[in-house]
């Protein structure tokens, strides 16, 4: 089953000795029959979001099989915009993940909001990071307040996915990106409270094997039809990603 | 990877959580274990690390009387360990073939004395230890425990954040081995291979908490010769059980 991988990274990283360029990404798109992928900078989702940025951007020019996302700092908000005018507009660009600028720390919306006012313009998702409780609700409140934005919850709220699920439940603007725990309930469940359209594939990469997620999803007592929708379709209509295979 | 290889899980177990999340029961075990045609699954029930571990031991060598896919493996706590606690006959009278330790969950630290004195008394006992060490430092405190012991260790919870502690700990120590399961970065697995070889990993999932379709999928894809597939996902388990498991 081809598949799109929302959620990759590419550059050095602390996946020490697991090599983490472009090339070595396209290798593991080709081992799992990914026929796409969104793709950010290790190095603005570190600690540089300008450098990381442009950098991706040059990835993406050259290679038709990558979407660029560009990372905005909540911390440093006219910077974040200036980035996002020079990358988002661009068609092989799939949107912004927006980071609170310290490591861990989830994004608030009292943090975001001028970024995200200067965000709605391009149309495109806005990829949020949420690893607990109070991860989600910020993210389910920022969504909330944004209705005509699309989000996409990284990891589906990590170890708290269930809060995560809950969320999206109630916010129809709010994605949930598979990657994280492992769970084998996670994708029933997350499919029995949202439905099959807002569930997207999302691997990690490099911090985590495709091969687990993809097990995940292809194990889930879903029916196929629901799985193609998890793994390609609903990335296809999300952010325009050519045609689906035949 | 050649069909029907023999696959023996080295992480799993069974049994309440206090997560609504988490199906942890006996029934969801056996099915995963069948659905993925895994030859045997060591486990243990969570009792015994969660809340106590002689009830926890008893709850183990229970569920898995009457079932040959199913290894029992015995847990013990350091806190609650005293010499008269005579746990050699316990593990001997219901034919536990792995003993497995939690610091992480119990908050102890590896160079513990009631921890050593239990390493003592299963020095000749035959059977592997595997015990957490997900934190920095801790395989290499384990590493002052292990040296000159007959008693092999296998690693478990070693992320990519602690790969290169793994390695140099097992690099100077050939009784520590290392369980997959928390080794998810792309590539980990054939790294602590090209470091160290295909001897001394150790295929695990942590099913059912963790999916094992994931995990099984994972070594499927993983660059790695078959031979050494086969090694990880069964010989190597197989030649550190005891003979009767």
């Amino acid at each position: 089953m081809p598949i799109i991988d929302i959620r990759a990274q590419i550059g050095t990283s602390r996946t020490w000795g697991a090599p983490s360029g472009p090339a070595d990404l396209l290798k593991v798109m080709t081992k799992h029959n990914m026929a796409g992928c969104v793709v950010s900078s290790t190095l603005a989702n570190s600690c540089d979001f300008q450098t990381g940025n442009r950098r991706i951007q040059q990835e993406v020019d050259k290679q038709p099989r990558f979407l660029g996302c560009a990372v905005a700092n909540a911390a440093q908000t006219d910077a974040s915009i200036a980035d996002m005018h020079k990358y988002v507009g661009a068609k092989n660009f799939a949107g912004v993940i927006l980071t609170s600028g310290v490591p861990g720390k989830h994004v608030r919306f009292d943090e975001c909001s001028d970024i995200l006012n200067a965000f709605r313009r391009f149309g495109k998702v806005i990829f949020l990071e949420a690893q607990n409780r109070d991860g989600v609700a910020a993210a389910k409140e920022i969504a909330e307040r944004f209705p005509t934005i699309k989000f996409a919850m990284l990891s589906m709220g990590g170890a708290d996915w269930l809060n995560g699920v809950a969320a999206a439940a109630k916010t129809v603007n709010l994605y949930l990106e598979a990657s994280g725990d492992l769970n084998p309930n996670k994708i029933k469940h997350a499919y029995e409270a949202v439905g099959p359209n807002r569930l997207l594939f999302g691997s990690n990469w490099p911090y985590s094997d495709p091969a687990l997620t993809i097990g995940l999803i292809e194990d889930a007592d879903i029916s196929d039809g629901d799985k193609k929708r998890i793994f390609e379709l609903n990335a296809i209509k999300l952010f325009g990603y050519g045609k689906p295979a035949e | 990877m050649k069909a029907q290889m023999e696959v023996v899980d080295a992480n799993t177990f069974f049994g309440p959580s206090p997560s609504p999340a988490t199906d942890l029961s006996l029934e969801l075990l056996v099915k995963a274990i069948q659905n993925h045609a895994i030859s045997r699954a060591c486990t243990l029930s969570t009792v015994g690390f969660l809340h106590n571990w002689v009830e926890g031991n008893a709850a183990t060598a229970a569920a898995c009387e009457g079932k040959p896919e199913l290894i029992p493996v015995a847990t013990i706590d350091p806190r609650g360990f005293f010499p008269s606690s005579r746990i050699m006959e316990a593990l001997a009278s219901n034919r536990f073939k792995m003993v497995r330790f939690f610091p992480d969950q119990q908050d102890w630290p590896i160079n513990y004395a009631p921890f050593t004195a239990i390493l003592d008394q299963l020095e000749h006992a035959g059977l592997p230890v595997m015990i957490s060490a997900a934190r920095p430092g801790q395989a290499t405190a384990l590493l002052e425990s292990a040296k000159g012991r007959e008693i092999r260790f296998i690693l478990t919870g070693t992320t990519y954040e602690g790969i290169a502690e793994a390695v140099e700990v097992m690099r100077k120590a050939d009784n520590i081995f290392i369980e997959t399961h928390s080794l998810i970065a792309c590539g980990a697995i054939e790294l602590i291979v090209k470091e160290v070889g295909p001897d001394r990993v150790i295929f695990g999932s942590g099913c059912p908490a963790a999916s094992l379709a994931g995990a099984l999928r994972q070594m499927q894809f993983a660059d790695l010769a078959d031979p050494d597939k086969q090694k990880i996902l069964s010989d190597n388990i197989k030649r550190l059980l005891p003979s009767q498991a």
